[in-house]
């Protein structure tokens, strides 16, 4: 798999407002609603700004998450190709080769320990 | 080649991108249907309403990768151009589910 690129801190630090905003208007409706049942209203959705609140930070992950996570690759191999150097393709396996005259020229040759 | 089939395409496009690619599509998807899913429980949707709102969150998502991801043009990044509002939506819902019944239930049934 190709290398993972460091995640953004701008996106990290949205989606941790997002993540406060999401948890102060969850604790703020189970008091909204613990209020109703206390004065024995009843439940006639949620007040304005909670729903506003909660809208906010479902749009603050979204931009948090999408800059987080990593770039996409350009998938044409025409592009991939482009960035690559001749010597890399010179070294392809199908390349190597096994039998050649070294065997014979460096016969007499001693290393040297 | 004797009885192999080339496929043409298999040269045009790098197989370990395409891979890369949907990845990446499936955690900015997957992380938010979580998200999606607490805010609707919190909201106490219920029924066809609790899904609309995931089509539209859908929706707002595809946009985002639309317009910061793929910076407005998509088709370097997938084989189909339509792919950037379409991977991974359905795959999604079903952590989306999985929140919703959660949230609503510790908000609106057991309190």
């Amino acid at each position: 798999m190709a290398v993972q690129q460091a995640p953004s801190q701008l996106g990290r630090i949205i989606c941790l407002f997002g993540f406060l905003l999401l948890f102060h208007s969850g604790y703020s409706t189970f008091e909204h609603l613990s209020y109703l049942k206390a004065v024995d209203g009843h439940e006639a959705g949620l007040p304005l700004d909670i729903t506003i609140e909660l809208l906010m930070s479902v749009a603050l992950f979204g931009l948090g998450i999408v800059l987080v996570a990593d770039d996409f690759k350009e998938i044409l191999m025409e592009t991939e190709m482009a960035k690559q150097s001749i010597e890399s393709l010179d070294a392809r396996p199908s390349f190597y080769s096994f039998n050649h005259r070294g065997r014979a020229v460096f016969r007499n040759v001693v290393l040297k320990d | 080649m004797s009885g192999q089939q080339i496929n043409p395409d298999d040269a045009l496009y790098v197989d370990m991108y395409i891979a890369k690619n949907s990845q990446t599509m499936t955690f900015i998807r997957s992380s938010y249907s979580a998200i999606l899913g607490l805010a609707a429980g919190t909201l106490g949707l219920t029924n066809w309403s609790g899904f609309i709102f995931y089509f539209l969150g859908s929706a707002f998502l595809s946009l985002l990768i639309f317009l910061v991801k793929a910076k407005g043009n998509p088709s370097p990044y997938f084989r189909q151009p339509l792919d950037v509002f379409t991977e991974g939506v359905l795959g999604g819902m079903l952590s989306y589910i999985l929140f919703w019944t959660l949230l609503y239930g510790i908000i609106h049934v057991y309190d």
